[in-house]
Protein backbone atom coordinates (compact mmCIF):
# COMPACT_ATOMS: atom_id res chain seq x y z
CA UNK A 1 0.00 0.00 0.00
CA UNK A 2 1.38 3.39 -0.85
CA UNK A 3 -1.15 5.83 0.47
CA UNK A 4 -2.10 6.70 3.97
CA UNK A 5 -5.67 6.20 4.85
CA UNK A 6 -6.08 8.88 7.46
CA UNK A 7 -3.36 11.50 7.65
CA UNK A 8 -3.75 14.07 10.37
CA UNK A 9 -5.06 17.32 8.95
CA UNK A 10 -2.00 19.58 8.82
CA UNK A 11 -4.06 22.73 8.91
CA UNK A 12 -6.98 22.21 11.25
CA UNK A 13 -8.97 25.29 12.17
CA UNK A 14 -7.58 24.77 15.62
CA UNK A 15 -5.89 21.84 17.28
CA UNK A 16 -8.47 19.31 18.41
CA UNK A 17 -6.65 19.25 21.72
CA UNK A 18 -7.16 22.91 22.21
CA UNK A 19 -9.41 23.64 25.08
CA UNK A 20 -12.48 25.65 24.37
CA UNK A 21 -13.73 27.52 27.39
CA UNK A 22 -17.42 27.28 28.31
CA UNK A 23 -17.86 30.81 27.00
CA UNK A 24 -16.83 29.61 23.53
CA UNK A 25 -13.37 31.16 23.35
CA UNK A 26 -10.23 29.12 22.77
CA UNK A 27 -7.93 29.00 25.77
CA UNK A 28 -4.90 29.62 23.56
CA UNK A 29 -6.48 32.75 22.14
CA UNK A 30 -7.35 34.06 25.59
CA UNK A 31 -3.75 33.53 26.68
CA UNK A 32 -2.34 35.11 23.53
CA UNK A 33 -4.59 38.16 23.90
CA UNK A 34 -3.56 38.54 27.51
CA UNK A 35 0.16 38.33 26.70
CA UNK A 36 -0.20 40.82 23.87
CA UNK A 37 -2.28 43.22 25.91
CA UNK A 38 -5.36 42.87 23.73
CA UNK A 39 -8.43 43.77 25.73
CA UNK A 40 -12.12 43.78 25.00
CA UNK A 41 -15.31 44.01 26.98
CA UNK A 42 -15.68 40.24 27.26
CA UNK A 43 -12.73 39.41 29.49
CA UNK A 44 -13.59 41.46 32.58
CA UNK A 45 -17.10 40.02 32.66
CA UNK A 46 -16.28 36.39 31.86
CA UNK A 47 -15.50 34.12 34.80
CA UNK A 48 -13.97 31.45 32.56
CA UNK A 49 -11.62 33.81 30.75
CA UNK A 50 -10.54 35.46 33.99
CA UNK A 51 -9.77 32.08 35.55
CA UNK A 52 -7.75 31.09 32.49
CA UNK A 53 -5.70 34.28 32.70
CA UNK A 54 -5.13 33.77 36.41
CA UNK A 55 -3.80 30.28 35.75
CA UNK A 56 -1.40 31.61 33.14
CA UNK A 57 -0.22 34.19 35.68
CA UNK A 58 0.32 31.41 38.19
CA UNK A 59 2.41 29.48 35.68
CA UNK A 60 4.54 32.52 34.90
CA UNK A 61 4.98 33.25 38.59
CA UNK A 62 6.05 29.66 39.20
CA UNK A 63 8.62 29.84 36.41
CA UNK A 64 9.95 33.17 37.68
CA UNK A 65 10.15 31.83 41.20
CA UNK A 66 11.97 28.73 40.04
CA UNK A 67 14.36 30.86 38.03
CA UNK A 68 15.06 33.08 41.03
CA UNK A 69 15.64 30.03 43.21
CA UNK A 70 18.07 28.62 40.71
CA UNK A 71 19.94 31.90 40.53
CA UNK A 72 20.25 32.05 44.27
CA UNK A 73 21.14 28.48 45.05
CA UNK A 74 22.94 26.72 42.24
CA UNK A 75 24.70 27.61 39.05
CA UNK A 76 22.31 26.31 36.44
CA UNK A 77 21.56 28.13 33.22
CA UNK A 78 18.26 29.74 34.24
CA UNK A 79 17.77 31.26 30.81
CA UNK A 80 17.98 27.80 29.33
CA UNK A 81 15.39 26.51 31.80
CA UNK A 82 12.99 29.29 30.91
CA UNK A 83 13.65 28.66 27.24
CA UNK A 84 12.85 24.99 27.62
CA UNK A 85 9.65 25.72 29.49
CA UNK A 86 8.59 28.13 26.77
CA UNK A 87 9.51 25.53 24.15
CA UNK A 88 7.02 23.19 25.76
CA UNK A 89 4.37 25.88 25.77
CA UNK A 90 5.02 26.81 22.14
CA UNK A 91 4.94 23.20 21.02
CA UNK A 92 1.71 22.72 22.89
CA UNK A 93 0.00 25.59 21.18
CA UNK A 94 1.69 25.33 17.79
CA UNK A 95 2.81 21.75 17.29
CA UNK A 96 3.63 22.13 13.60
CA UNK A 97 3.24 19.58 10.85
CA UNK A 98 3.19 15.80 11.19
CA UNK A 99 5.66 13.77 9.12
CA UNK A 100 5.05 10.15 8.20
CA UNK A 101 6.80 7.36 10.10
CA UNK A 102 7.04 3.73 9.01
CA UNK A 103 4.90 2.22 6.30
CA UNK A 104 2.00 4.23 4.90
CA UNK A 105 -0.67 1.85 6.19
CA UNK A 106 0.71 2.00 9.72
CA UNK A 107 -0.63 5.53 10.18
CA UNK A 108 2.23 6.69 12.38
CA UNK A 109 3.59 10.22 12.52
CA UNK A 110 6.24 12.40 14.11
CA UNK A 111 5.93 16.15 14.48
CA UNK A 112 8.35 18.02 12.24
CA UNK A 113 9.69 20.10 15.13
CA UNK A 114 10.60 16.95 17.05
CA UNK A 115 12.44 15.36 14.13
CA UNK A 116 14.16 18.65 13.29
CA UNK A 117 15.46 19.00 16.83
CA UNK A 118 17.11 15.58 16.63
CA UNK A 119 18.67 16.33 13.24
CA UNK A 120 19.95 19.74 14.35
CA UNK A 121 21.61 18.17 17.36
CA UNK A 122 23.25 15.60 15.07
CA UNK A 123 24.60 18.33 12.79
CA UNK A 124 26.06 20.17 15.77
CA UNK A 125 28.13 17.13 16.67
CA UNK A 126 30.50 18.22 13.92
CA UNK A 127 32.99 20.53 15.67
CA UNK A 128 32.31 24.22 15.12
CA UNK A 129 29.01 23.71 13.32
CA UNK A 130 25.84 25.40 14.48
CA UNK A 131 22.53 24.39 13.01
CA UNK A 132 19.88 26.89 12.03
CA UNK A 133 16.67 26.37 10.14
CA UNK A 134 15.76 22.73 9.55
CA UNK A 135 12.76 21.95 7.40
CA UNK A 136 11.57 18.50 6.40
CA UNK A 137 8.90 18.74 3.75
CA UNK A 138 7.68 15.42 2.33
CA UNK A 139 8.32 15.05 -1.40
CA UNK A 140 4.61 14.88 -2.07
CA UNK A 141 1.43 14.88 -0.08
CA UNK A 142 1.17 11.81 2.14
CA UNK A 143 4.56 10.59 0.94
CA UNK A 144 7.01 8.88 3.25
CA UNK A 145 9.90 10.16 1.18
CA UNK A 146 11.47 12.97 3.16
CA UNK A 147 14.09 15.53 2.26
CA UNK A 148 15.83 17.69 4.84
CA UNK A 149 16.78 21.30 4.17
CA UNK A 150 19.28 22.34 6.83
CA UNK A 151 21.04 25.68 7.27
CA UNK A 152 24.33 25.72 9.15
CA UNK A 153 26.98 28.14 10.35
CA UNK A 154 30.55 26.89 10.05
CA UNK A 155 33.91 28.16 11.35
CA UNK A 156 35.64 30.79 9.24
CA UNK A 157 38.81 28.75 9.64
CA UNK A 158 37.33 25.70 7.93
CA UNK A 159 39.44 24.95 4.88
CA UNK A 160 37.23 22.46 3.10
CA UNK A 161 33.58 23.44 3.19
CA UNK A 162 32.56 20.57 0.93
CA UNK A 163 34.10 18.08 3.35
CA UNK A 164 32.45 19.81 6.30
CA UNK A 165 29.06 19.69 4.62
CA UNK A 166 29.55 15.99 3.88
CA UNK A 167 30.37 15.39 7.53
CA UNK A 168 27.17 17.15 8.56
CA UNK A 169 25.19 15.22 5.97
CA UNK A 170 26.61 11.95 7.30
CA UNK A 171 25.68 12.81 10.90
CA UNK A 172 22.19 13.87 9.93
CA UNK A 173 21.55 10.73 7.89
CA UNK A 174 22.89 8.54 10.69
CA UNK A 175 20.65 10.23 13.26
CA UNK A 176 17.62 9.96 11.00
CA UNK A 177 18.14 6.24 10.55
CA UNK A 178 19.38 5.24 14.00
CA UNK A 179 17.50 7.62 16.30
CA UNK A 180 14.30 8.29 14.38
CA UNK A 181 13.96 5.36 11.97
CA UNK A 182 13.40 7.64 9.00
CA UNK A 183 14.93 7.13 5.55
CA UNK A 184 15.86 10.44 4.00
CA UNK A 185 15.94 10.66 0.23
CA UNK A 186 17.84 13.92 0.31
CA UNK A 187 19.77 16.15 2.70
CA UNK A 188 20.29 19.66 1.42
CA UNK A 189 22.94 21.50 3.41
CA UNK A 190 23.18 25.25 3.03
CA UNK A 191 26.05 27.12 4.65
CA UNK A 192 24.54 30.44 5.62
CA UNK A 193 27.42 31.99 7.55
CA UNK A 194 31.08 31.71 8.39
CA UNK A 195 31.78 32.55 12.01
CA UNK A 196 35.06 33.67 13.52
CA UNK A 197 35.04 31.26 16.40
CA UNK A 198 32.92 28.29 17.20
CA UNK A 199 30.19 29.54 19.48
CA UNK A 200 29.87 26.81 22.05
CA UNK A 201 27.51 28.76 24.29
CA UNK A 202 24.43 27.83 22.32
CA UNK A 203 25.64 24.44 21.16
CA UNK A 204 23.62 21.47 22.14
CA UNK A 205 20.29 23.22 22.24
CA UNK A 206 19.32 21.17 19.27
CA UNK A 207 16.53 23.48 18.37
CA UNK B 1 -13.76 14.20 28.45
CA UNK B 2 -13.78 10.67 27.11
CA UNK B 3 -17.00 8.77 26.54
CA UNK B 4 -15.27 5.43 26.99
CA UNK B 5 -13.53 5.72 30.36
CA UNK B 6 -12.85 2.03 30.92
CA UNK B 7 -11.28 1.50 27.51
CA UNK B 8 -9.40 4.78 27.79
CA UNK B 9 -7.94 3.76 31.12
CA UNK B 10 -6.97 0.34 29.80
CA UNK B 11 -5.28 1.83 26.74
CA UNK B 12 -3.53 4.44 28.88
CA UNK B 13 -2.01 1.76 31.09
CA UNK B 14 -1.08 -0.30 28.05
CA UNK B 15 0.65 2.55 26.21
CA UNK B 16 2.47 3.74 29.31
CA UNK B 17 3.92 0.25 29.65
CA UNK B 18 5.43 0.19 26.19
CA UNK B 19 9.25 0.18 26.25
CA UNK B 20 10.52 3.42 24.79
CA UNK B 21 7.44 5.43 25.67
CA UNK B 22 8.20 8.07 28.27
CA UNK B 23 4.63 9.25 28.67
CA UNK B 24 1.48 10.19 26.85
CA UNK B 25 1.49 13.75 25.63
CA UNK B 26 0.37 15.88 28.54
CA UNK B 27 -1.75 18.85 27.56
CA UNK B 28 -0.52 21.94 29.29
CA UNK B 29 -4.07 22.81 30.15
CA UNK B 30 -4.31 19.43 31.84
CA UNK B 31 -1.11 20.13 33.71
CA UNK B 32 -2.50 23.40 34.94
CA UNK B 33 -5.89 22.10 35.84
CA UNK B 34 -5.30 18.51 36.84
CA UNK B 35 -5.70 19.29 40.50
CA UNK B 36 -9.14 20.70 39.84
CA UNK B 37 -10.36 17.59 38.09
CA UNK B 38 -11.97 15.22 40.49
CA UNK B 39 -13.49 12.01 39.28
CA UNK B 40 -16.14 12.00 41.95
CA UNK B 41 -15.11 8.45 42.80
CA UNK B 42 -13.43 8.34 46.19
CA UNK B 43 -12.11 11.82 45.56
CA UNK B 44 -9.47 10.39 43.25
CA UNK B 45 -7.97 12.73 40.70
CA UNK B 46 -8.45 11.25 37.25
CA UNK B 47 -5.84 12.36 34.77
CA UNK B 48 -7.32 12.97 31.37
CA UNK B 49 -4.31 12.57 29.11
CA UNK B 50 -4.35 14.84 26.11
CA UNK B 51 -2.35 12.14 24.36
CA UNK B 52 -5.13 9.59 24.08
CA UNK B 53 -8.48 9.97 22.39
CA UNK B 54 -10.99 7.19 22.04
CA UNK B 55 -14.11 7.54 19.97
CA UNK B 56 -16.53 5.47 17.97
CA UNK B 57 -18.44 7.67 15.55
CA UNK B 58 -22.03 6.63 15.33
CA UNK B 59 -21.60 4.05 18.05
CA UNK B 60 -21.26 1.21 15.57
CA UNK B 61 -18.41 2.19 13.27
CA UNK B 62 -14.74 1.41 13.78
CA UNK B 63 -13.05 2.40 16.99
CA UNK B 64 -10.98 5.51 16.34
CA UNK B 65 -7.95 5.68 18.60
CA UNK B 66 -5.58 8.64 18.45
CA UNK B 67 -2.43 8.30 20.51
CA UNK B 68 0.18 11.03 21.04
CA UNK B 69 3.34 9.95 22.80
CA UNK B 70 6.66 11.31 24.02
CA UNK B 71 9.39 8.72 23.51
CA UNK B 72 12.62 8.07 25.35
CA UNK B 73 15.83 9.14 23.61
CA UNK B 74 17.43 5.75 24.21
CA UNK B 75 15.14 3.93 21.81
CA UNK B 76 14.59 4.43 18.10
CA UNK B 77 11.45 6.48 17.63
CA UNK B 78 10.08 4.23 14.91
CA UNK B 79 10.38 1.14 17.12
CA UNK B 80 8.69 2.80 20.10
CA UNK B 81 5.92 4.08 17.87
CA UNK B 82 5.38 0.71 16.27
CA UNK B 83 5.32 -0.98 19.68
CA UNK B 84 2.74 1.53 20.81
CA UNK B 85 0.55 0.76 17.85
CA UNK B 86 0.89 -2.96 18.51
CA UNK B 87 -0.03 -2.49 22.17
CA UNK B 88 -3.17 -0.59 21.23
CA UNK B 89 -4.08 -3.20 18.62
CA UNK B 90 -3.62 -6.00 21.15
CA UNK B 91 -5.73 -4.21 23.74
CA UNK B 92 -8.57 -3.64 21.30
CA UNK B 93 -8.37 -7.15 19.88
CA UNK B 94 -8.74 -8.59 23.37
CA UNK B 95 -11.76 -6.44 24.22
CA UNK B 96 -13.48 -6.20 20.85
CA UNK B 97 -12.14 -9.01 18.67
CA UNK B 98 -14.62 -8.47 15.86
CA UNK B 99 -14.68 -4.66 15.77
CA UNK B 100 -12.86 -2.64 13.18
CA UNK B 101 -10.28 -0.16 14.44
CA UNK B 102 -8.53 2.86 13.13
CA UNK B 103 -5.38 3.73 15.06
CA UNK B 104 -3.16 6.79 14.69
CA UNK B 105 0.06 7.19 16.66
CA UNK B 106 1.91 10.51 16.65
CA UNK B 107 5.22 11.32 18.35
CA UNK B 108 5.10 14.79 19.86
CA UNK B 109 8.38 14.76 21.75
CA UNK B 110 11.56 12.93 22.69
CA UNK B 111 13.06 13.12 26.18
Amino acid sequence: MTTRIHPPDPTPPHEPDEEQLPCGRLLSQVWADWEEGVTDTHLPDCLHCRQAVEELDQLESAVRHLRDDVQENITVDAASLTERVMDVVRLELRPGRPLPLGEPDENMWIMESVAARTLRAAAEQVPGVRAGSCRIPPEAAHSSRLTVALDIHVPLAATDLQYLAEEVRHRVRQAAEELLGVDLVGIDIRITDLVDEPDTSAKGHGR
Amino acid sequence: MTQHPALTEELTVSVRGVPGVAFLKPGITDSLRSILRQSGRNGRVTPSPAGLKVSRPGGTGPWVIEVQIVTRAGMRVLDATRATRSAVEACLAARFPTDATHITVTVTGIV
